[in-house]
């Protein structure tokens, strides 16, 4: 009785202690896991946060040679200059198009050749196939361009060569055109980048049960059945995080595979936000503008993800977070 | 005439020179239930397997429903051969709810006999309640009871269980198997069941077919008759003259 | 006791793994964050000589891959003066933009090299050093022996904002059309002195078949991406691209003069025809090059001092066709008679130097060495055993040969003179020398004045980089009509939407500057 009515107070008054104090004792009862987390917050806070103070210069004349707090405060300027350019909507559609295509073309191609290549049986054949999908990956984008010139140059390429000697026509101008420049970038990224993507899926397909398609078999499914049924669903999680990640990125097309390609002749089809932060960034020297077309994609691109991220949840239960 | 039967079954694991399952013959009648038991390792799931389609034979004949459905030359696929199974873990699709579990293998019929046979194994497992749920809302035993249903709901010629309680707590499995048992007979069904623990299958089938080689366990309940199935570990054809043979039994 | 010491130490190192991610921060801070002196400090090598530190371009030359220090042309001249240079070679096609990133994250060096004070930052932001009173106390040989006309292009204001290089053997025209003399025997052609002539040549190089290997594969006439190095077709008329022209008393672009129009015809006009590269869009420089010396092209553009490399590198890679090179002088454009031509360029390179710098002093002695007798020879020749060989008392000097000893680098940057009486104690290929004479000949009767030349980049242009030659606007129009997407007259619609877009302000800003700075000169 006594002893109770002790430990009653004791208790109270331990709850009496400032609200903190229980968090604070978790802390250092656990601390060694929170020193453990340190390196890597100091490694976000210094290499991501810290730049992102850099975006103050989008609302600044910066100077490179006054530095970033000397120099003007111009407020939303650039933006008023970037929403007015006459090209900007050009820009627009350049970018939301090419980045369509990647996400119908592109995203779904190493989907398929995952999928054709788990079908190999045999070990040789298969890790064959699988060091040379991985290959153009490593090359760098100029490389990959000047491939692309080796083949469809109208005097020296390859396939325009074929085309001529078979139909004794006039080569057909492809690096020149706007038409086509769109399938090209799109087209050669898919063949550069299809087989490290399927690095991903070909391990989810390993992940997925085989009794689930030994169930789905004895049930009478056929291959394309298995596939709705089981492959699909068990791919599912790795496709729409990926998928998530690829529309967070809508805005951003990768300049290094889009510059090479282009020229006066087709960037009217090419032209996109990266290369003309580029162009008028780096080679014009204006280094808040471009900014502000930077934080411009980048705040688009953050709510096309919050946007996707509850679609897909509502949707599939899936989401990146 | 017998619905299933299996005559010289022999068959080895890739790359292995020992097959596991060597001459193995047996019938199954109409609407029994026979379980297999023997030591891990002696084939019982390899058995389920080549029966199912799963596996093909190196030799032997099976037929199902009259039907030669394995022999040296051909295998008909399990998609085509009417067989249900229910296995160990009951693999039961994660993203379909329990109705289209079941109906699952219903996808050709039309819709009404779809909607029936749904209701009607709904019915016999008594998941009617829980037809909406996913599997992984569902304990042990509920998912046992999809699996079943799924098996039956396309009335396959034989029905394979595949170490039905091994996933279950001892406490579950009483009650379950006195169901299981019951369920079986209910739907009228051939079935061949494997489990490690010959208490379950004594509980429930009618017939014990023992691989492995210990012949007759002295515990001889009245009306079972247990049939040794030499398997035979040399080479094939090594001490042949134990190689099993099935008396045909009565209940 | 061993347990709580593994923790400890775990702590330890982890919290030292922080603190190492931090000081990599520091150092990467951006170029905002501390603006004290940064830049060189006095420097001492290691013989306690004075050195400074120098940006330049490599002109796509290849160098030592060790420190400038050991190169030993830079030894050399140590050893001669006293002073070592700091030497960092920025590739030759992304030079502005390496320059940019390097003065964005705080590398500032003592000197850097360009081509005119008119696009330098530095110099517009108020960083550049003025060089009059250095000029004075260290660099008598520069004030003597570098002409007025270079000095006035890079003074503003009657201040020396840079030292300059007079153009290459002073030839201020400084790009000239070459062509395949052998071509031009064998199809018993003359040179031509009219645009419609020239369209008959090209005519002719393309049908006549002039390589003779049956096919027709000739480019009659080559240029680069970005509408490069076709400046002398457009110089038919009197005007080029990437230079201003005056019109009706102001300062324009030369892509709006009316002239220019007449020049895009032409060109519609030859790629129709086929007689322009069809690739000319996506010729990058290397490419361009490739075409040339693989026999195929007829005519092209390039400096004039080249024209002895040329021949010798066309020789080279042909061995069984008898090429022969010359230079002809631009023809006149229809309907035009005023000068021809490239636009004059008083200046061949600019070297500026920073404020910060606290070796100024010694950048300025050593060019003022290079500009002596001794300083300019080793410059423009180098060692001896390598291009320079002594034969008996000739010294005979191999055009080219710097190559093989990766010394090919030095010359663009310190040879920043030609001097009569050091280039005469030189014998060097009669043949190749001849060549080159012969291209600088025809650039010294050609050329279009620039009196524009010292003109900062107008502000406008600046901050609306659409606006300029390489922008946009104008590469698209012209690309369109001379591949005949668009009509010629699509032409006067472009000028149209460049004044709109803020041309206008363009021209006015350079015909203010040309008012202030020059007609009050009395220039």
């Amino acid at each position: 009785m006594h002893a109770t009515k002790a430990a009653a107070a004791t208790a109270s008054r331990s709850r009496q202690r400032s609200p903190g104090s229980a968090g604070w004792q978790y802390f250092v009862r656990h601390h060694p896991f929170y020193v453990m987390l340190v390196p890597g917050i100091v490694y976000f806070l210094v290499m991501k946060y810290m730049p992102l103070l850099g975006t103050v210069i989008a609302f600044k004349d910066y100077n490179i040679f006054k530095g970033i707090l000397a120099s003007e405060w111009v407020g939303l300027q650039w933006f008023h200059q970037l929403f007015t350019y006459p090209k900007f909507l050009r820009l627009l559609e350049n970018t939301l198009l090419i980045s369509l295509y990647q996400i119908v073309f592109a995203f779904p191609a190493p989907i398929v050749l995952a999928l054709l290549m788990n079908e190999l049986r045999m070990m040789t054949v298969k890790r064959i196939v699988q060091t040379l999908v991985y290959l153009p990956h490593f090359l760098s984008w100029t490389i990959v361009a000047g491939l692309v010139y080796m083949l469809l140059s109208t005097q020296t390429g390859l396939l325009n060569g074929l085309y001529v000697s078979w139909t004794g026509n006039a080569p057909i101008e492809l690096l020149q055109s706007a038409d086509s420049i769109r399938t090209i970038i799109v087209s050669s990224g898919i063949w550069k980048e299809v087989g490290w993507g399927t690095i991903i899926f070909l391990a989810a397909l390993t992940g997925i049960d085989p009794s689930l398609y030994e169930a789905a078999r004895i049930d009478g499914a056929g291959r394309w059945r298995q596939f709705l049924s089981v492959t699909l669903p068990g791919l599912l999680p790795a496709i729409m995080v990926l998928l998530l990640l690829k529309l967070g990125n809508v805005m951003d097309l990768g300049f290094e595979q889009i510059y090479p390609f282009i020229n006066p002749l087709n960037a009217e089809k090419g032209d996109v936000f990266d290369t003309y932060t580029y162009v008028a960034g780096i080679k014009g020297g204006q280094y808040s503008f471009t900014t502000a077309v930077g934080l411009f994609k980048s705040v688009v691109g953050f709510l096309v993800l919050v946007l996707a991220n509850k679609a897909s949840k509502a949707a599939t239960g899936e989401g990146l977070y | 005439m017998n619905p299933v039967t299996v005559q010289n079954l022999s068959y080895r694991y890739p790359g292995q020179s020992a097959p596991v399952l060597e001459k193995v013959s047996f019938t199954l009648d109409e609407g029994e239930i026979a379980g297999i038991t023997g030591p891990s390792g002696s084939g019982k799931s390899t058995l389920l397997r080549l029966l199912a389609g799963l596996e093909e034979p190196e030799c032997g004949v099976i037929r199902i429903g009259g039907q030669i459905v394995a022999d040296e030359r051909r295998s008909v696929p399990p998609e085509r051969r009417g067989v249900g199974m229910v296995f160990q873990d009951y693999a039961l699709f994660p993203h379909l709810r329990v109705a289209d579990n079941i109906a699952f293998g219903l996808h050709r019929r039309p819709r009404r006999e779809r909607r029936d046979r749904l209701a009607q194994m709904l019915e016999l497992t008594q998941m009617t309640a829980l037809a909406g749920r996913y599997p992984h809302e569902l304990s042990g035993g509920q998912q046992q009871r999809v699996a079943l249903a799924r098996a039956l709901a396309p009335a396959p010629a034989l029905l394979l269980l595949d170490e039905p309680f091994s996933s279950l707590d001892a406490e579950l499995k009483g009650g379950l198997r006195e169901e299981l048992g019951r369920l079986l007979r209910q739907a009228r069904i051939t079935c061949l069941l494997v489990s490690h623990d010959r208490s379950d299958v004594r509980a429930i089938c009618g017939r014990e077919l023992a691989l492995g080689g210990s012949a007759g366990d002295d515990d001889a309940a009245a009306r079972r008759i247990v049939d040794s199935v030499r398997v035979c570990r040399g080479k094939a054809g090594d001490a042949s003259q134990q190689a099993g043979r099935i008396a045909e039994s009565s209940q | 006791m061993t347990q709580a010491w593994k923790k400890w130490a775990g702590c330890a190192l982890t919290l030292g793994m922080a603190l190492v991610v931090g000081a990599c921060a520091a150092e990467n801070e951006p170029a905002g964050a501390a603006r004290e002196a940064s830049g060189t400090e006095a420097g001492q090598s290691e013989a306690g000589e004075t050195q400074f530190r120098m940006f330049a371009s490599d002109f796509n030359n290849s160098y030592p891959a060790t420190a400038a220090k050991d190169y030993p042309e830079i030894q050399y001249m140590a050893e001669q003066t006293g002073i070592t240079v700091d030497l960092v070679l920025i590739p030759h096609g992304q030079y502005h933009d390496q320059l940019r990133i390097k003065f964005a994250s705080n590398d500032i060096p003592d000197v850097y090299q360009s081509w005119s004070i008119a696009d330098s930052e530095p110099v517009q932001n108020g960083l550049a050093l003025e060089l009059n009173e250095l000029l004075d106390e260290y660099g008598p040989n520069l004030k003597a022996r570098i002409p007025q006309s270079s000095w006035d292009a890079v003074t503003i204001n009657g201040k020396i904002m840079a030292i300059p290089a007079p153009p290459n053997a002073n030839a201020p025209a400084e790009r000239i059309l070459y062509v395949r003399k052998d071509w031009m025997e064998k199809l018993g052609l003359e040179a031509p002195t009219t645009s419609d002539e020239l369209l008959e040549v090209l005519r002719a190089f393309k049908n006549g078949d002039p390589n003779g290997n049956g096919e027709a594969d000739e480019i009659a006439f080559s240029g680069r991406e970005k509408i490069s190095w076709m400046d002398n077709i457009f110089g038919m008329w009197g005007i080029n691209p990437n230079a201003y022209a005056q019109h009706e008393g102001q300062i324009v672009p030369g892509f709006i003069h009316p002239n220019t129009k007449q020049a895009l015809a032409f060109l519609h006009t030859m790629y129709d025809e086929g007689l322009l590269d069809s690739e000319f869009m996506t010729n990058t420089g290397t490419i361009w090059k490739q075409k040339i010396l693989s026999g195929k092209v007829g005519m092209f553009n390039h400096n004039q001092t080249l024209g002895g490399s040329w021949f010798r590198d066309l020789r080279d890679a042909l061995p069984e066709e008898e090429v022969e090179l010359m230079a002809i002088p631009t023809p006149q454009g229809t309907g035009y008679d005023g000068p021809v031509g490239r636009v004059e360029q008083p200046l061949g390179k600019v070297f500026i130097l920073f404020k910060q710098s606290a070796n100024a002093a010694a950048v300025i002695k050593l060019y003022d060495w290079l500009v002596t007798d001794e300083g300019n020879f080793f410059a423009a020749y180098g060692f001896e055993g390598q291009a320079l060989t002594r034969e008996g008392d000739q010294l005979f000097y191999e055009i080219g040969k710097e190559k093989d000893y990766q010394s090919a680098w030095r010359k663009p940057i310190f040879d920043i003179i030609d001097l009569e009486q050091v280039d005469g104690q030189i014998t060097t290929d009669e043949v190749l020398q001849a060549h080159s004479r012969q291209g600088i000949e025809v650039s010294l009767q050609e050329g279009i004045p620039n009196p524009v030349a010292a003109m900062p980049v107008p502000p406008t242009l600046v901050s609306q980089s659409d606006l300029g030659w390489e922008g946009s606007l104008f590469q698209e129009a012209a690309a369109k009509i001379i591949v005949g997407d668009e009509p010629l007259e699509h032409y006067d619609e472009f000028v149209a939407t460049w004044m709109r877009q803020g041309g206008d302000k363009v021209i006015r800003e350079a015909t203010d500057w040309y008012e202030a700075n020059v007609q009050s000169d009395g220039a």
